[in-house]
């Protein structure tokens, strides 16, 4: 009889007959099919008048449940899918919010179930993002379509997914041109942003896409994908750190970003639940299994992260990237679509595309030009950008106006020290990336400038000083030079080999400097003898002795390593045949040079003859030993004494000179001199609190949401209920003996809580 | 200095006021004008001896139709089928066509009256929609909603106009029949293998509604009237007077009459399918069958199915017995005429 009944009640219950069609789908089929058949009459009346569906409530349930069971008939439920599909696309904007939505959730729950392919959800849904009109809806479908890539890309790459789905951005990019349908592009950068923030996508597609993007024509669209490129690298790293909890947790709420939190384990709870609820084994595995998690997650955080290009670096193109954009969007004749803010954002765009890959855009600086005086708003930030725009392929025919400019401008007497400052320190940037950019004589008028009193423009004087020193001290006035840069110079000189910058010459590194000294002085020392005859004996005998820095006499080492600076390239001698036929023919070639212009430098043949020698001495040396640490520390003593340090200390200019870096338009400013004001402070305060939680741990614990405690239910429990109970009633009841006890007792306990404070 | 400039100020706002003679005492700086004069008094418009007209009294029972409360929609019913315009317009039946499928009986009883006493001519432009409502009641999951769903199907078929069965008929065919598989727990898609025979009484007549048995038996009976008649209006060629006249004087061709655009037709062009995306969707409202042949092909792959229930039904013996072997009689001429023709 009960079983009569629970059948007459299944068309009604839907949750019990989805229940039983799980179980059993070929018994109740009968029963799924008056469902549908239902559904598909109401249906139809649906689409004659989507907005005002009489029972709407009813048609969601039964959408759910059809989902739901939808495997279990595929036969039946063929063309289920795409009605869904049909509704949504024709009637997405007179539904009821609550039957779209229910649509929505019923198509991601068929691609979970395999009944619809991943690409065809996202033909389906994709659209409506850019066609709807509902902001709850898009951030809906926006979401849905993160979560959908996030999944389908959680082990594997997708590679077939995430080109169907690139390729529908690209194409929403190229419809949209036109001012009118700017949203849809937006949508598209938005989405490609989000997909690259989260490493979901990290090829050279996503980022032509926002290079699409960046040229778009409509002002937004174009922004969104300048900025992408300015920061998303920034973004990326930072949720990355967050997702390995080295961040706890960032004020950025995002729509999207609370799914991620969904994977956390919650240990704390569940182990508080097993602490108040009945101990099972279900409950042990459970705890077990957030632990297992957990620890998966921290061995994920120690891994070595994957290789992360820059979304610069992997533009293809980038030469006519960086032209396309300084065309369209920079170049007078694409008139004044966009304000200045947005200009500088692009120029800052190009500029680090420039410094990038060294490319020559060469109207950028004469654009430049313009707006180098201190009355232009925001001058800094244009500043960064010339500084960023310069490398040393840039003819220094071309910067060397922006110099003269910014010298004139900027750098004169009549002008506030701060802007004084700037100036020199922006002219320090770009000489740094391209040195060859200024004349001597301008040069040593602007290190004049090392006296001024003001402490920052003074110390943006030195700084160019010592850059020159550097690179090209032969610039400077003599005094300006410095011992050791003018020892070298005398002793290059003197030998006759005074290299002189030249545009298109790279820098190569080509042995350890000074090694030759280190081979005058075994061979003084007389050790090199020692080496050559019984080297193996030695070796075994004394091994730590010649390895280990004779701690003794180093007294600036402090671990017995010397500081080995990590940009600095060492050419450690451990693969010597290669190397050596390489030097030999450099050699060779050098002599040849000379040759031909020996008209020159007749006199010069004995000095010519010495470099020779020693040349090769410092071959055979580095072919045939391998130098220790210790080697290493005799070495620079060596050549600090011979005044040959700055070129070791040099590769910090070399390494500016690659230097792909950002300049930051505030440290163009100089250092901040003087008190900070008030906001300054608070600023910094604020700072420093950011982090931290006030409050006892208590009062912590007790705002986290939690069930009442036993203890909680105790205290608050009616006292006309507690009247008869023996806790209280003994109370009364006990002997004149047992009252005396508590009460020691108590006075006991006061005494020692006391005691402790 | 500032300050001083500021006692002054502040000494200025205490010091009291000299009194003039022949002057009027000067007024307090927080001194509010009082004195207001009516120009005229305005009386809202509202009057409890207010008519409206027939037209808002009207409407606003339209509304009514969707009431929570049963009684107030059977009452707004019972309103509008007193109060019925000469000329019936498209809101009366989107509003009144979802209450086919109300949960209250006499709600839906109260329907079926209103709809009998609308003129047929304004009914005719809305057969579609009723249908609509129609077929969602015979595989509604309510047994008394889709018991109640025949009388008005049998409603729609004996209308007077001739054109509106027609409707039915021509442009939900295929569907109707699918529904009455489901209204009568036939299995009409997939025939049953040759060789099975469905026993007598099988389970399928105690499933049209949970009922009493006699009334389950009014309900079956009601079922199988409107599928006779559904059968019959589709399948037997019923001439007008004036198509017989033609027939037997042949002016023209004797068939023309069949490649003229009907008469009355709401859409006369809907066999041809513009507006429909994919042919190839079977649950379609509109798979247009405008003549015999087209039906019978259709009927066809279901006829197994339908022969079988009938004869199931007519083992049962009675009422219903009677009217499945009228049925199958029926279909059985209907079969040897069509293949005699092909």
């Amino acid at each position: 009889m009960p079983k009569r009944r629970r059948a007459a009640l299944l068309p009604s219950n839907i949750a019990l007959l989805q229940n039983l069609i799980r179980r059993d789908p070929g018994s109740y089929k009968e029963e799924f099919l008056v469902q549908y058949r239902h559904y598909a009459t109401q249906k139809e009346i649906l689409a004659t008048n989507p907005g005002g569906f009489h029972d709407a409530e009813a048609f969601i349930d039964q959408i759910g449940f059809i989902a739901q069971v939808c495997t279990c008939y595929p036969n039946e439920t063929k063309e289920y899918p795409e009605d869904l599909a049909d509704l949504l696309r024709k009637h997405h904007t007179v539904l009821p919010v609550e039957l779209r939505e229910k649509i929505v959730q019923s198509l991601v729950l068929l691609r979970n179930r395999g009944s619809i392919a991943s690409e065809r959800l996202i033909q389906i849904i994709f659209p409506l993002l850019t066609t709807t009109n509902s902001k709850t809806f898009r951030k809906d479908i926006y979401a849905t379509l993160v979560r959908l890539l996030k999944h389908a890309n959680r082990n594997t790459k997708a590679p077939k997914l995430n080109r169907t789905v690139q390729t529908l951005l690209f194409t929403l990019l190229e419809s949209s041109d036109g001012a009118a349908a700017a949203p849809d592009g937006l949508w598209a950068a938005k989405l490609t942003r989000e997909l690259w923030r989260r490493s979901i996508w990290d090829d050279p597609r996503t980022v032509e896409i926002m290079k699409q993007a960046a040229l778009h024509g409509n002002t937004k669209v174009a922004i969104a994908g300048v900025s992408f490129f300015l920061g998303v690298d920034r973004e990326r790293e930072k949720a990355e750190r967050k997702k390995r909890g080295l961040v706890d947790d960032d004020n950025s709420s995002d729509a999207s970003s609370d799914d991620d939190e969904g994977d956390k384990p919650q240990v704390a709870g569940i182990k508080h639940r097993i602490g108040v609820n009945k101990k099972t084994g279900k409950r042990a595995r459970k705890l077990e299994a957030a632990m297992r998690a957990l620890k998966k997650k921290g061995k994920g955080a120690a891994l070595p992260t994957q290789l992360n290009f820059s979304a610069i670096h992997l533009l293809h193109d980038p030469q006519g990237f960086a032209e396309r954009l300084f065309g369209q969007t920079l170049s007078r004749g694409s008139g004044n679509k966009f304000t200045l803010e947005q200009r500088i954002q692009v120029l800052n765009l190009v500029s680090r595309l420039i410094g990038v890959h060294k490319l020559s855009v060469l109207g950028v600086y004469s654009y430049l030009l313009k707006y180098l005086t201190p009355k232009q708003r925001n001058v800094t930030q244009f500043m960064a950008a010339t500084a960023q725009a310069s490398h040393d392929l840039v003819p220094p025919d071309v910067l060397s106006p922006v110099i003269r400019k910014i010298a004139d401008e900027f750098v004169s007497d009549g002008v506030a020290a701060e802007v004084a400052a700037a100036g020199l320190n922006t002219i320090r940037e770009i000489l740094t990336r391209n040195p060859l950019a200024i004349e001597a004589d301008l040069l040593q008028d602007l290190t004049a400038y090392k006296g001024s009193k003001s402490k920052s423009v003074m110390m943006a004087a030195r700084s160019l000083i010592g850059l020159y020193r550097e690179v090209a001290p032969e610039m400077l006035s003599r005094k300006d030079r410095g011992k050791i840069a003018s020892m070298e110079m005398s002793a290059t000189a003197a030998a006759g080999q005074a290299k002189k910058l030249q545009y298109g010459v790279e820098n190569i590194v080509e042995g350890i400097p000074g090694l030759e000294l280190l081979e005058q002085w075994r061979k003084e020392q007389g050790l090199d003898k020692d080496d050559t005859e019984d080297a193996a004996t030695k070796e075994a005998v004394d091994d730590d002795d010649a390895w280990n820095i004779d701690i003794s006499d180093s007294e600036a080492s402090e671990g017995g390593w010397i500081d080995v600076e990590s940009d600095v390239e060492y050419n450690v001698s451990d693969d010597e045949g290669g190397i050596q036929d390489d030097h030999n023919t450099d050699t060779e070639d050098d002599g040849d040079d000379d040759d031909s212009d020996k008209e020159e430098d007749v006199e010069e043949k004995q000095p010519e003859a010495k470099r020779a020698k020693t040349e090769d001495a410092v071959q055979t040396l580095m072919a045939t030993k391998i130098l220790t640490p210790a080697d290493f520390q005799k070495l620079e003593e060596l050549r600090t004494k011979a005044g040959l340090d700055k070129i070791l200390h040099g590769g910090k200019a070399a390494a500016a000179m690659q230097h792909e870096d950002t300049v930051d338009a505030t440290s163009l400013l100089g250092p901040k001199t003087g008190k900070a004001n008030k906001m300054e402070r608070m600023a910094a305060v604020m700072e420093g609190r950011e982090d931290r939680q006030f409050g006892s741990k208590k009062s912590k614990k007790d705002n986290q949401p939690h069930s009442t405690t036993n203890k909680e239910k105790a205290r608050k429990k009616n006292f006309i209920m507690m009247i008869h109970k023996r806790d209280v009633q003994g109370k009364n009841k006990k002997s004149l003996r047992d009252k005396q006890k508590v009460l020691r007792a108590h006075i006991e306990k006061q005494k020692k809580s006391k005691g402790k404070h | 200095m500032g300050s001083q400039r500021k006692k002054k100020e502040k000494k200025k706002d205490f010091v009291k006021p000299k009194l003039k003679v022949g002057k009027t005492k000067p007024k307090a700086t927080s001194y509010t004008e009082l004195g207001f004069r009516a120009k005229a008094i305005g009386i809202p418009e509202q009057s409890i001896t207010k008519t409206h007209t027939s037209r808002e009294t009207f409407d606003h029972h339209l509304s009514l139709a969707r009431h929570h409360s049963h009684s107030a929609r059977r009452e707004a019913l019972a309103y509008l089928q007193a109060h019925l315009p000469e000329e019936v317009d498209s809101s009366l039946f989107t509003s009144i066509s979802p209450l086919i499928l109300d949960p209250t009986p006499t709600v839906r009883a109260a329907v079926l009256s209103l709809v009998r006493a609308i003129p047929t001519s304004s009914l005719a432009p809305h057969v579609h929609l009723i249908s609509l409502y129609i077929h969602s009641g015979m595989t509604h999951l309510a047994p008394d909603i889709r018991a109640d769903s025949s009388k008005f199907l049998l409603f729609v078929l004996k209308a007077e106009d001739a054109d509106i069965p027609m409707q039915l008929v021509t442009r939900s065919w295929e569907k109707t029949l699918h529904c009455f598989g489901s209204l009568l727990g036939w299995d009409l898609a997939s025939p049953p293998p040759p060789g099975s025979s469905i026993p007598a009484g099988s389970g399928n007549w105690n499933k049209v509604g949970n009922a009493t048995s006699i009334d389950r038996i009014a309900n079956a009976a009601g079922h199988l009237d409107a599928l006779s008649f559904f059968l019959r209006l589709g399948l037997s060629e019923n001439l007008t007077p004036e198509m017989q006249a033609q027939r037997e004087v042949p002016v023209y061709h004797a068939d023309t009459s069949k490649h003229l655009i009907p008469r009355n037709a709401t859409a006369p062009y809907a066999r041809l399918g513009l507006f429909v995306e994919d042919k190839s969707r079977r649950w379609t409202a509109v798979s247009s069958t405008e003549d015999i042949g087209a039906r019978y092909q259709l009927l066809k792959g279901m006829l197994p199915g339908i022969l079988a229930g009938l004869d199931s039904g007519r083992r049962q013996g009675g009422e219903i017995g009677r009217k499945c072997k009228y049925l199958i009689d029926f279909l059985d001429k209907v079969k040897s005429e069509t293949e005699k023709l092909q």
